[in-house]
């Protein structure tokens, strides 16, 4: 198998989040070394430059926000290259989380509200209203970046509460790193964004994660391996070699007796380089409120391989597109479908992973907002995929 | 002198900043602020109002403003960046693009000012692309809606079609606003 890889050094982009795990493992304990692959795990500080990057060529692959490589291959904010995804960084792993002054408003409104997701965006709207009535400005909330699961997560959990995004909220791009920073120096009143930096809000005593993403859709796409269309033609071997041990490698961090070796290896200076204690979080999956009485945890806050977490399902590239259509992003007259094929793999991921004995489902698409249990697909157990108060999919 | 472009500074580097500040002034542009990088930016800049940004390609906050001019049209700000040296054909392929323009991280200051001129005119060339875009979106969106309303109006009218887009395009004149507008209340009001 080995000499059949058309290229085996290979440079990969990270963002050092919790879900760039399975790149991390997969170079750590050799998943990559037993592909005959040799891998530089670069690791970079914004998705602009990790696409930038990306597309001309300066990484061979990615870990990317699933709406962004959509967006650059339309060549929307950006330069139009195609790029193709066929490996998810698993599922969820998202919250909202607003300041202390914004929460006690929130908890005037609707009290228990940690206990209550389904009550959390009819609070938000009554904030809204009692704000314009007293000609306050608008809430400031940041999402990391304007193609991104946090931005499209928070306006449809601001929509189904009939609250005006375009013009009662103001979105801004905080990169992760900073939101605490920001929410402390009152620069915004709240944002989306992945773990660890919802509990290190909660930890410094600044602010509190009010709902999960899981809340608002039940085992949401994330991040996904991207590659430049022209590079997965012409290395397919290195490709399909970078998939399994992509694939083994979130199959060994879904196992509880390597959780520790995870959290030790992430913690690593050269990976993610946050503390012990936040990365934990971001496993336990906990939501509380400042004073400790309402404690609520999330099932799967994130989920990193069960359930066909690694699969690439066109239905979520068919969902994110038609969230960039919602919001103006990108023409509405485009096919959501068509855009969805081109950049999703997932045939090309079947073939691979099926090649190593495991069985997957044999369509791309699955309906979204239908299953509030885990459910079984021609005898392949998939997750629950509710949205948010069971509001309809699109 | 036309009007000088003005030009903020993100950079942590007091040093290289200060630079980079002679040299640009040296050029003819005009330094309105050096900043340090932070989640403040987006206040920064919307004190100075700078025409131009240079910020390192190191900084995260790049993000932050690459979604001004996405989340923000109004404020479109075209963005030079420092990148390493050895990282030239990244630099050609993006300066290429238009996207923004790239200075490497060692500033010579006899370079600056072509690698700024460079941005500068790439940055215009997106932007009138960018805007061209948007009128053929324009003009497609405003098309649907005339034919939509000359639709409901030979359906529930018995116009014939000539006869629908003549009363369109009277009502435009007559009201003086845009076709597309007239299509848009037409439909409001027959779709009811």
């Amino acid at each position: 198998m080995l000499n059949t890889i058309e290229k085996s050094q290979l440079m990969i982009g990270f963002i050092p989040l919790t879900d760039s795990a399975p790149l991390i493992i997969a170079q750590e304990e050799g998943f990559f070394a037993d592909e005959g692959l040799e891998v530089t795990l670069s690791r970079e500080v914004s998705w602009s430059n990790i696409r930038d990057k990306l597309m001309f060529g300066a990484l061979d692959a990615a870990h990317m926000l699933a709406p962004m490589l959509l967006a650059s291959s339309q060549g929307v904010g950006s330069v139009k290259k195609p790029l193709v995804t066929a490996y998810s960084f698993g599922l969820n792993g998202n919250a909202i989380s607003v300041s202390n002054q914004i929460y006690a408003e929130l908890e005037k409104l609707e009290p228990q509200l940690i206990m209550q997701p389904q009550a959390t965006a009819v609070a938000m709207k009554k904030l809204v209203e009692q704000r314009k009535q007293q000609g306050d400005a608008p809430l400031r909330l940041a999402v990391v970046f304007p193609f991104s699961m946090h931005h499209y997560l928070l306006r449809f959990w601001l929509n189904s509460a009939g609250i005006d995004v375009d013009n009662d909220i103001q979105i801004l791009v905080v990169p992760p790193p900073s939101v605490v920073q920001a929410l402390e120096e009152d620069l915004i009143d709240g944002y989306c964004v992945g773990e660890p930096w919802n509990s290190h809000a909660l930890e410094k005593g600044v602010g509190v994660p009010l709902i999960s993403g899981y809340d608002i859709w039940n085992n949401a796409p994330e991040k996904v391996l991207g590659v430049r269309s022209q590079w997965a033609e012409a290395n397919p071997q290195t490709h399909a070699a970078l998939i399994r041990a992509l694939y083994r490698a979130s199959e060994w961090i879904s196992q509880p007796q390597n959780r520790d070796e995870v959290i030790e290896y992430l913690t690593a200076p050269e990976y993610i380089g946050a503390p012990k204690n936040s990365i934990m979080n971001a496993f336990a999956g906990k939501l509380m409120s400042p004073d400790g009485t309402q404690v609520r945890e999330v099932k799967r806050f994130t989920l990193p391989f069960r359930y066909q977490a690694n699969f690439p399902w066109q239905s979520h590239a068919v969902w994110i597109v038609e969230q960039m259509q919602a919001c103006g992003q990108l023409n509405e007259e485009m096919d959501a479908q068509a855009i969805a094929e081109q950049s999703y793999l997932t045939d090309f991921y079947r073939d691979t992973v099926q090649a190593l004995g495991v069985k997957l489902p044999d369509s791309n698409y699955k309906v979204e907002g239908q299953h509030a249990e885990p459910w079984s697909m021609d005898g392949i157990d998939l997750a629950e995929d509710m949205f948010y108060c069971g509001a309809s999919d699109s | 002198m036309a009007e000088m472009m003005k030009v903020m500074l993100v950079d942590n580097e007091s040093a290289r900043s200060a630079l980079l500040a002679q040299a640009l002034a040296d050029h003819g542009y005009k330094v309105v602020a050096r900043v340090q990088p932070g989640p403040n930016l987006l206040a920064m800049v919307a004190r100075y109002m700078p025409d131009m940004v240079v910020i390192d390609t190191d900084s995260p906050d790049r993000d932050i403003l690459e979604s001004m001019s996405l989340l923000n049209e109004h404020n479109p700000l075209p963005v030079v960046m420092f990148a390493d040296e050895d990282n030239e054909t990244v630099i050609q392929e993006a300066i290429r693009s238009g996207v923004s323009g790239y200075i490497v991280r060692d500033v010579d200051k006899e370079r600056v000012k072509s690698v700024m001129n460079v941005a500068v005119a790439r940055f215009r060339e997106y932007q009138a692309l960018k805007n061209e875009l948007k009128v053929t979106q324009n003009e497609l969106e405003e098309s649907r809606l005339i034919d939509k309303a000359k639709r409901l109006l030979m359906k529930q009218k018995g116009a014939t079609e000539a006869h629908a887009y003549e009363s369109i395009r009277k009502m435009s004149m007559e009201t003086n606003k845009p076709m597309g507008e007239v299509a848009k209340n037409i439909i409001s009001v027959l779709e009811l």
